[in-house]
This record gives structure tokens, sequence and C-alpha cells, in this order.
């Protein structure tokens, strides 16, 4: 029924268009006689509206409300915001660290992981060089692996140092693509706890050392001294025939050679003296290893 | 071409003024102030609010307390206030229960004691019609009619305020100024 009702609004005379609308609500004068008393309803109502009083007080006390509270937030949003950038730059450092500690020597995060280990981070120990050590042996870079894991073995505890021997044995007796160098270091090492277990007989280790120097150049005798240092050392012949040819090993050798000598020299084995007896001239050379005992004995 | 370029400059003179209100000028509030000190006031009051001068003061304290978080020109800040005015005057409604829109007779009295032009047209038209044919329409149609001739908004500025569409503001007008009429020519006839 209201359409109804619209319609008869519409075409009955009061219908005011939008212009004239318009003009009204702007107060302009619609020069429409029909539409005076409207135009004087409309003034009477915008002439309610009056000058403001105190405009320059006001002026004022606004402006002043507008910097006190225009000023404050901001403070605190920059707090907000400072505090979210630290905990976010805590996050990206946590997340660098988290990526660092994977990473194995010769990744480009390898050293950012050290060095956080070194003030306490992410510390993993021997198990973390033992993971680092298998990622070389993966990755084929089998000397890196080693010397990484030996050198841990030699600054660290006891106790993480023998686990890391163990794995190096391990890997080593598993694994025949380890460099026979690594394996003759296992000899060694495993030598030197043998030596440790107490014995007797000081001159006999310069005559192991010797014998192990000449069995450089005489396959006979190395074989020899290689039953005597331990069993990863059987696999050396076949593997020092391998790659016996880029002369690596025999380096190797010698750098090894003085730390087992050097031991023998407190404590040999009388076992180990018997055998290698057949040498002679073992005093001068004895000594010349001897010095060089230091640097492989780290 | 000098023309736009005229616009664009007394667009960015308004936007200073914002701008600069947001920033604390004093000569800013003054100027924005004397504009609209006016129109909230005589909204507020026409819309029945109990002290409307006071009402008024808070609406430009809340306006100046959140400046520096409204966004806009002009016009959107002439929205923006009469937003604040509506909302304080509901508040205000709500706390004095008052019966809505019974305006203040004692403050327009006085008001109107002045010698303005506005005199000659309080003799053909006494304020008390203006209000009690106010008083028919609806709650819709008085706020539209408040804020489109005592706060001097556009169309599509009092579409913003009350929420509703453009089409829904001309509607209302409309209706409210036929019914004026109606009652005008009536009141006409019946004196």
């Amino acid at each position: 029924m209201r359409w109804i009702r619209d319609l008869m609004d519409k075409s009955s005379k009061d219908t005011i268009g939008d212009f004239e609308i318009e003009l009204l609500l702007r107060g302009t004068p619609t020069m429409s006689e029909d539409l005076a008393d409207l135009e004087d309803f409309v003034s009477s109502l915008s002439g309610q509206v009056e000058r403001p009083a105190d405009v320059g007080y006001m002026a004022t006390a606004l402006a002043a409300t507008a910097h006190a509270t225009g000023r404050s937030p901001r403070p605190a949003l920059r707090r907000v915001m400072a505090l979210a950038a630290s905990v976010a730059v805590l996050f990206a450092l946590s997340g660098v660290a988290m990526a660092a500690d994977g990473a194995a020597p010769g990744d480009l995060l390898y050293g950012i992981d050290r060095a956080m280990e070194r003030i306490g981070i992410g510390d993993g120990g021997v198990d973390e060089r033992i993971v680092e050590f298998d990622t070389l042996i993966e990755r084929g870079q089998h000397q890196d692996a080693f010397d990484m894991l030996d050198e841990f073995a030699g600054s660290a505890p006891e106790v993480e140092a023998g686990r890391a021997q163990r794995h190096i044995e391990l890997a080593a007796t598993k694994s025949n693509v380890i460099a026979t160098a690594a394996q003759e270091k296992v000899a060694a090492k495993q030598q030197l706890i043998e030596d440790n277990r107490g014995n007797d007989g000081a001159g006999n280790g310069r005559d192991f050392g010797q014998g192990v120097s000449d069995d450089a150049q005489s396959d006979d005798q190395r074989g020899r001294a290689g039953e005597q240092v331990g069993n990863s050392d059987t696999q050396g012949p076949p593997d020092n025939a391998a790659t016996g040819s880029d002369g690596t090993p025999p380096g190797q050798l010698e750098d090894i050679e003085p730390a087992q000598s050097d031991n023998a020299d407190k404590a040999n084995s009388s076992q180990r003296g018997d055998r290698t007896t057949g040498d002679n001239n073992s005093g001068g050379n004895g000594g010349g290893q001897s010095q060089n005992a230091p640097k492989t004995d780290k | 071409m000098s023309t736009t370029r005229f616009r664009s400059t007394t667009e960015d003179l308004h936007i200073t003024r914002i701008e600069a209100a947001k920033g604390g000028a004093e000569w800013a509030w003054e100027s924005i102030y004397k504009d609209f000190a006016g129109p909230v006031t005589g909204y507020l009051r026409s819309r029945g609010a109990s002290d409307p001068d006071d009402l008024s003061s808070e609406v430009f304290f809340q306006v100046a307390r959140d400046i520096h978080r409204f966004e806009g020109d002009e016009s959107n800040f002439r929205s923006w206030l009469f937003v604040i005015a509506h909302r304080r005057l509901v508040d205000d409604r709500r706390a004095s229960s008052r019966r809505v829109d019974t305006v203040d007779r004692d403050s327009r009295e006085i008001e109107t004691e002045g010698g303005d032009v506005e005199d000659e047209v309080m003799e053909h038209l006494a304020l008390t019609r203006v209000e009690g044919m106010l008083g028919t329409l609806t709650e819709d149609q008085r706020n539209v009619l408040a804020l489109r001739i005592i706060g001097d908004l556009t169309l599509e500025e009092t579409a913003d305020v009350m929420s509703k569409r453009v089409g829904a503001i001309k509607a209302l007008q409309r209706r409210a100024l036929q019914s004026i009429k109606k009652q005008l020519e009536e009141g006409r006839v019946a004196t």
C-alpha cells in the first residue's frame, strides 16, 4: 500500500524536485513561491548556528591537546618497534645459529658454528664432531674428516677424545676408501693407547721407531710393523699399494713415527722390542725422531 | 590548466590545515574551531543535547586527541568531526536519559534575542513551531536535516556520518521536507 501513497505524493503538487531540495538545504533561494515557507523553515534552523566564543582560548587548548597526544604514542610505538626488531634479530640469529650448528668443515656457516661453540652456544662436543666427520666422509673429504676429528681429539677431554678415536677407528675399519694416512694415524693412536697400558724396556722403543722408519723402504719389515701396530694397519698395505704412487703415505708415515717412538721411549712393550731387534742402528735416529714428536702428538 | 592548478593548490592548503593541526599548530586549530564550532554546537543543540556548548567542546577535545589517527581530506574531516559529535550526542542522551529531541528552550530564547536578520524570519516562524514540526519527523529524517542544514554537510558527507548510502539520504531528506511543507501549508490554512 506504500507505493500507492508514494504515487499519490508524487502526483500531488507537494512533490519537490532533487534540484530544489539541494537549493533549500544549502540555503540558496529557490525563487519558487511554493517553497517560500520551506525556505523560512530552513533558515530558522540554520539560524541556530552561532559564532563560537573564546576562539583564541579554545585554539590554544586544542593545539596543546593535539601536540601532547600526538607525541606520546610515537615513543611508545618506537619502543614496540624496537622490541619487535630485536626479537626479529634474535630469531634471525637463532636461525643462523641453528643452521650453522649443523655445518660441517668447509661449509659457509662452519666458522659461525665453531665460533658459537667457543662461547658456549650449540656445543655438540664429540657428538657433533662425529656427525661432521661422517658428513665429510660422505662427501669424500676423508682427509679433512680425519684431520678435523683428530684435531678435536687432541684438545678434547679424555672421554670425548676416546670416543673420537674409536669413531675414527670404526670409520677406518668400516671404510676402505679412507686414506691410508688416516689409517696410519689411527694405528699410531692405538699404539699410543697400548703403550700407555704399561710396559717396560726403554731402549726398544727406538728400535721400533727405527724399524718402522726403515719399513718405508722395506715392504717386508713394514708388514711386520703393521702387525704390531694394530688391526687397522692390516688394511694398510693394500690401501697403501693403491695410493702409494702419489708419495703421500711415506710423508705421513714419517710424521707418525716420532710419536710412536716418543712414547716408546717412555714405555715400550717388550713384545714389540723383540720383534724389532733385527735393526741395529737405533740411537741417532731415535733422537731425531724424538725432536719431531711434539708436532704430531697434538 | 590554470584552474586545475588553482584547485590543487587550495586542496593542498586544506590538507596543510589538517596536517598543521596534527602537529599542534595553533593557527590551524583556530581556523578549524572558527569553521566548525558553530555547526557542531548547533547540531548538538538541535538534536537535544543537554548542554550543547559543553558537549561541543568535549567533541573538539576528542578531535584534538585523535587527530593524529585521522587520514583524509577536508571533506573526510568534516564527516569525521560529525561522527564524533553524533557519538557524543548518543552518549549524552543515554547519560541524561532525556527524551529524544527535546530542545532546550531556555537557551534557544536567549540566543534569538539578538538583532540579526534571522529575527525577521523568526517572526514568521516561531521556533516552537519549528520544533513541533521537527518532532513529527522520524529520527533519521531529523538527523539528516540537522546535518545538512545546521552542520552544513554535503549529501555525501551526511551519508558518511550516518553510514548510509547517498540514495537513502536523498530519500530521507525529500520525505522530511515534503512532510514539513505539508505541515506548513496546513498551518497556513489553519491560521
